[in-house]
């Protein structure tokens, strides 16, 4: 410092008169520079403390509701996204660096992280309760028994192979409910503790004003940031989303191909197979007397076909010449048509569809009858061939090519047919 | 809190994509009307997913219209206009083309009599919610919060889909969905017609887990639900959604901050007085619904609801609608409380809408 004075000084005193005046003017500039630059250094700092300290600071109020209101208007500050407490920070780093994964068994690497956030979240209740015992504040029994129970709570109840999760459920989450007075999950269809009348009651009634009041009401604050993380946590190593969210992906898979791949179903058809698959399904939750998960919920492998008009090509060999393939309109009365699904997860198929239908068939011809019945053969959902039986003993054969096909244009697909029967004579 | 996580799912008729910008619109100019919430902005609030599923109703009118006009052009070709063939065509060409029959009558038939319809849409729901929560879980370390939004043919999907994705099943290979863990928070019903179409049909609508309670669990899976209708809705009308007192359970029933709450609208401030706007717009739905997503009967005050509320009756008052509300009472009263009444209103309430 004293050698930079000194350079200085010898700096002013070497230099010219105008040096001088040009320099005493650049320091005083730069005085009021950064003077301006802290200023508004101190102006941001005080912008920031606007935005985020108010609304985060420890609750106040002239009573006990007051103090309640701002807590639940603070929510965010507490385990949420506005919340910059180091607890949070860490917690927040922990669990992202755990990388549970979304479904699956834990490994032991992700079971001993776990394992970790939960004891720290304890022995923050825990330190909280030795501070009121020391001081002899009530709600010390209640803040020990929150800490005992935070410690009890390994990440294996709230996953792995062998769940206790059908008993947790109705024991409810970490949850915070101030308006109902009531904290943690149930014990014994009571909550684990009542915020208000345990701690908030005892140390702020008559005044709100007092060190202890001001202790429970940030005690309070950590209570509701514990009950948020350990909410975090629960569902962050609970398996049974990622679980379901698979079988979710592979039910609508199936449910499309079945909608969109098999044959098209008319309104009719549509209500005999929901009619029987309905019918399965009541039989199946009859049978296990509770109902039939959506999960569980997979589209029939088969269809019932019924009263199914659609458009063909019919060929006979007895018609006259120029009349023998003609367009058709086939009904098809009676059929079933099944196939499999293969595959797993997301990565499923339609297999072997196969069907057959009675048909009966019309055509506009000369030099035979009209109308023939028979049987028709479907493969791969859309292509239909089948036989027909005219009263003169005439024999047809015809080709329906399903809708799915999507030709551009009737013409087209006649077309295409005709080229394929042309193909097929002799 | 990270955002609270709210999901829309619609009513019958044809939803594209961005159907729900202006209930969500709604939402947000509501919120920002009240002292508390605002300390907290809106989009830091909630965070919305619209649910569509019209389109799986949308591909099965398709392949019809496809394939009846195929045969209906080969029948007229060969002169064919009568019979059993042209009929069952005709049938199937019912359910084609753009009418209101089409678009939005066939979506309530489909959903209560066609189970290999239903229920994908059920599971195409169920899919979507479980995707983002999920994306949620990963995406952030804030304990995720959800609720649901349903308006009209949408609170009979909703009603279902949550019964069903909380079910217990025989099998362990698929856990069930963690009531524990992942339980809704609020599910808004608007215009509520679960239970008329739940006759009949195998989830009865008061024996659903599709409840709230103080402490979800497995026959009661979420804290509040809060039904809205509007006495001038025609749909709301035919098997009201009513539940007796006992439907909660004990411990519910003395909740200071109702779980259950049964909202009956008297307002009318714009001709579609069925339209989820129209329900949300009103602070007799939005305030319970802030208040129950932040579990605080406080954060929007008494005074403030109140004021809100005059304030709404005034543009009410200027809306001058009396003459439709008389028509909308007329077209109520005629008809009785079964499906084939709830269609008909439907039918006449759009051909009064198109009137108007």
């Amino acid at each position: 410092m004293k050698s930079f004075k000194r350079m200085f000084k010898s700096k002013i005193q070497v230099g010219l008169p105008g040096a001088r005046f040009l320099l005493t003017w650049a320091l005083l500039l730069s005085v009021v520079l950064l003077s301006s630059l802290f200023s508004t250094s101190i102006s941001l700092a005080q912008d920031g403390a606007e935005d985020t300290t108010p609304f985060c600071a420890t609750p106040t109020g002239e009573n006990i509701r007051a103090i309640v209101l701002r807590l639940q208007i603070q929510d965010a500050c507490y385990g949420g996204n506005r919340d910059s407490s180091e607890l949070t920070l860490w917690f927040s780093q922990q669990l992202t660096a755990a990388e549970i994964p979304d479904s699956g068994d834990l490994q032991e690497s992700h079971l001993l992280a776990l394992e970790i956030i939960i004891q720290r979240l304890s022995n923050t209740v825990r330190s909280h309760a030795i501070e009121f015992e020391s001081a002899n504040r009530p709600g010390a029994q209640v803040l020990r028994a929150v800490a005992d129970h935070l410690a009890s709570e390994s990440p294996s109840q709230t996953t792995g192979s062998v769940p206790s999760r059908t008993m947790d459920d109705d024991d409810g989450n970490w949850r915070v409910d101030l308006e109902e007075d009531m904290y943690g999950p149930d014990i014994n269809n009571r909550p684990l503790m009542l915020p208000l009348s345990d701690l908030l009651e005892p140390n702020c009634q008559p005044r709100t004003n007092t060190d202890n009041c001001s202790v429970a009401t940030e005690t309070l604050s950590d209570l509701i940031r514990v009950a948020n993380l350990m909410r975090s946590v629960n569902q962050r190593a609970d398996r049974s989303l990622g679980i379901n969210l698979l079988a979710y992906q592979h039910a609508v898979i199936k449910w499309d191909l079945y909608t969109n791949e098999a044959r098209v179903q008319y309104p009719w058809e549509m209500w005999v197979n929901g009619h029987f698959y309905q019918k399965g399904i009541n039989k199946r939750k009859q049978a296990q007397g509770r109902d039939v998960r959506l999960v569980e919920r997979l589209p029939p492998s088969h269809q019932i076909i019924l009263l199914h008009p659609g458009v063909g090509l019919e060929y006979v060999n007895k018609a006259t010449d120029g009349s023998r393939l003609e367009p058709a309109v086939i009904m098809e009365w009676v059929g079933y048509n099944s196939w499999s699904y293969r595959g797993r997860g997301v990565d499923v198929s339609m297999a072997r569809p196969l069907g057959v239908s009675l048909v009966t068939t019309w055509s506009d011809r000369n030099g035979s009858k009209n109308i023939g019945h028979g049987l028709a053969l479907h493969w791969n959902h859309n292509l239909t061939t089948g036989l027909t039986w005219r009263n003169g003993g005439e024999a047809g054969l015809f080709i329906s090519i399903g809708l799915a096909e999507r030709f551009s244009s009737e013409k087209d697909r006649l077309g295409k047919v005709k080229d394929l029967f042309g193909a097929l004579r002799p | 809190m990270s955002q609270h996580l709210v999901f829309l799912i619609h009513g019958m008729g044809v939803h594209n994509k961005d159907w729900s910008a202006d209930a969500q619109a709604t939402l947000k100019k509501s919120y920002e009307q009240y002292a508390n919430l605002v300390s907290t902005p809106f989009k830091n609030a909630y965070s919305f997913h619209e649910i569509t599923y019209d389109h799986l109703f949308e591909n099965i009118r398709d392949a019809w219209e496809e394939e009846a006009n195929g045969v209906m052009e080969r029948l007229k070709t060969m002169g064919i206009s009568s019979g059993l063939l042209h009929t069952l065509t005709r049938l199937a060409q019912a359910g084609t083309g753009d009418g209101f029959f089409r678009t939005h009558v066939l979506d309530v038939i489909f959903y209560r009599f066609f189970p290999t319809v239903r229920d994908p849409v059920r599971i195409h729901v169920a899919k979507t919610i479980t995707e983002k929560l999920n994306e949620a879980r990963r995406s952030s370390t804030n304990a995720i919060k959800w609720s649901v939004i349903a308006h009209s043919l949408g609170t009979a999907v909703s009603h279902d889909t949550l019964h069903l994705m909380f079910a217990e099943g025989v099998s362990h290979d698929i856990e069930p969905l963690s009531v524990r863990n992942f339980a809704p928070y609020v599910y808004l019903a608007c215009a509520n017609v679960s239970r008329i179409l739940s006759k009949g049909n195998e989830i009865p609508v008061y024996g659903s887990r599709c409840r709230p309670a103080m402490t979800p669990n497995r026959d009661a899976v979420m804290r509040y639900f809060l039904n809205a209708w509007n006495i001038f809705d025609p749909f709301t009308r035919p098997s009201r959604f009513e539940p007796a007192y006992d439907w909660l359970d004990a411990r519910t029933q003395t909740a200071r901050h109702p779980r259950f709450q049964d909202i009956k609208t008297t307002e009318i401030r714009q001709k579609n007085v069925h339209a989820l706007e129209h329900y949300l717009e009103n602070p007799a739905v939005h305030v319970p619904f802030f208040r129950a997503t932040h579990d605080s009967m406080g954060i929007v005050s008494h005074a403030e609801a109140s004021e809100a509320q005059q304030t709404y009756r005034k543009a009410v008052v200027q809306a001058h609608l009396e003459g439709e509300a008389e028509e909308l009472r007329a077209l109520i009263e005629q008809h009785g409380g079964e499906l084939e009444d709830l269609l008909s209103m439907a039918y006449s309430y759009h051909n009064m809408l198109e009137t108007l």
